[in-house]
């Protein structure tokens, strides 16, 4: 069965917090350590994209069988054995040399957290560019935050056709 | 029209909220966003990642993001929503889900849509709202060829 329901209440929350103000004059409360945790995933993000730096970047997921990945290359991988094959393997694709993270919006929990950005890679050489719409969430675990999900893929201006997506006369297993 | 789930129990108020959204979802493939738009929150930092492209942050732009889309969804007469459910995380008053919408048209030719859909929700006022949608149409190709890659 792929499907289950994770009730995943740990710890209480330590008290250290920031407050992030937004353009839209709302304000979400970031936990600092979880603050320093998304800067960490950023760094790493760009490491795995620009240099095959991958092992820094899979330690910083979950190692649990609940962590998933919907990756830009499509599907989806369930469990930390499953994304760490799929992220090994991404990186030896990429040939980015810059990345650049913009945050859209966080919401924070006393154990689990989310964020939304663009990733914006680009290579020198053949001046190919590209920008990501990444939804992370994050789950506090022993001994701090962790990955514990990815969903990401090329941004793309509206199109109407693509409320269609891509069709199949068949349906496919996964 | 129906709506299939893999139903998988826990929060008992989650399980409620997320079947309204599934049943929200299905109406929004037939052109009314109505029942969809009363199950987000209002938060000024709500954001839709949708399959039509783009991103709407904010209730407002949010708002009309989802009712763009209803138009356009419209013509198109999709007939049944199945969602396959992937995992489930819940802690206090914050919520995701990861999950699969499979689209069907059986009218004229038969026809399938797959998206790949991160929800995120939060509990306000001791009721669930939905915080976040992204989703993504994938192809059976890409799902092949991913497959693939981990066989090997």
């Amino acid at each position: 069965m792929r499907g289950w329901l994770i009730d995943c209440r740990i710890q209480p929350n330590p008290f250290n917090q920031t407050r992030r103000e937004h353009s839209m004059q709302a304000t979400t409360v970031i936990p600092a350590d979880l603050q320093e945790f998304m800067d960490d995933v950023h760094a790493k993000v760009k490491g795995h994209a620009t240099r095959k730096e991958t092992e820094a970047f899979l330690e910083l997921w979950s190692p649990s069988p609940d962590a998933s990945i919907m990756a830009a290359v499509g599907g989806y991988c369930v469990g930390f054995d499953e994304v760490s094959k799929l992220l090994r393997w991404v990186s030896e694709q990429l040939t980015f040399d810059t990345y650049q993270f913009e945050t859209l919006t966080v919401h924070a929990d006393q154990v689990l957290a989310t964020s939304v950005g663009l990733e914006h890679l680009a290579s020198a050489g053949e001046g190919q560019h590209t920008t990501l719409r990444t939804t992370h969430v994050y789950r506090r675990e022993d001994p701090g935050w962790k990955l514990l999900h990815r969903h990401a893929e090329p941004l793309t201006p509206i199109d109407e056709n693509q409320v269609g997506g891509p069709t199949s006369t068949e349906e496919s297993a996964r | 029209m129906s709506v299939h789930t893999n139903h998988v129990s826990g929060d008992l108020g989650l399980e409620d909220f997320m079947t309204r959204c599934e049943e929200g979802l299905l109406h929004q493939l037939q052109g009314d966003s109505e029942l969809l738009l009363a199950q987000w929150s209002h938060d000024a930092e709500v954001a839709i990642l949708g399959a039509i492209g783009s991103y709407a942050r904010g209730w407002d732009d949010v708002r009309s993001h989802i009712l763009g889309a209803a138009k356009a969804l419209k013509a198109l007469n999709w007939t049944g929503l199945r969602v396959e459910r992937i995992v489930t995380h819940v802690a206090d008053g914050m919520a995701a889900s990861v999950w699969l919408e499979r689209a069907t048209r059986e009218v004229g030719e038969p026809r399938s849509r797959t998206l790949r859909v991160t929800h995120v929700y939060r509990r306000e006022q001791g009721q669930w709202r939905l915080l976040l949608r992204h989703a993504n149409s994938v192809s059976p190709e890409d799902e092949a060829t991913e497959q693939s890659l981990l066989s090997t």
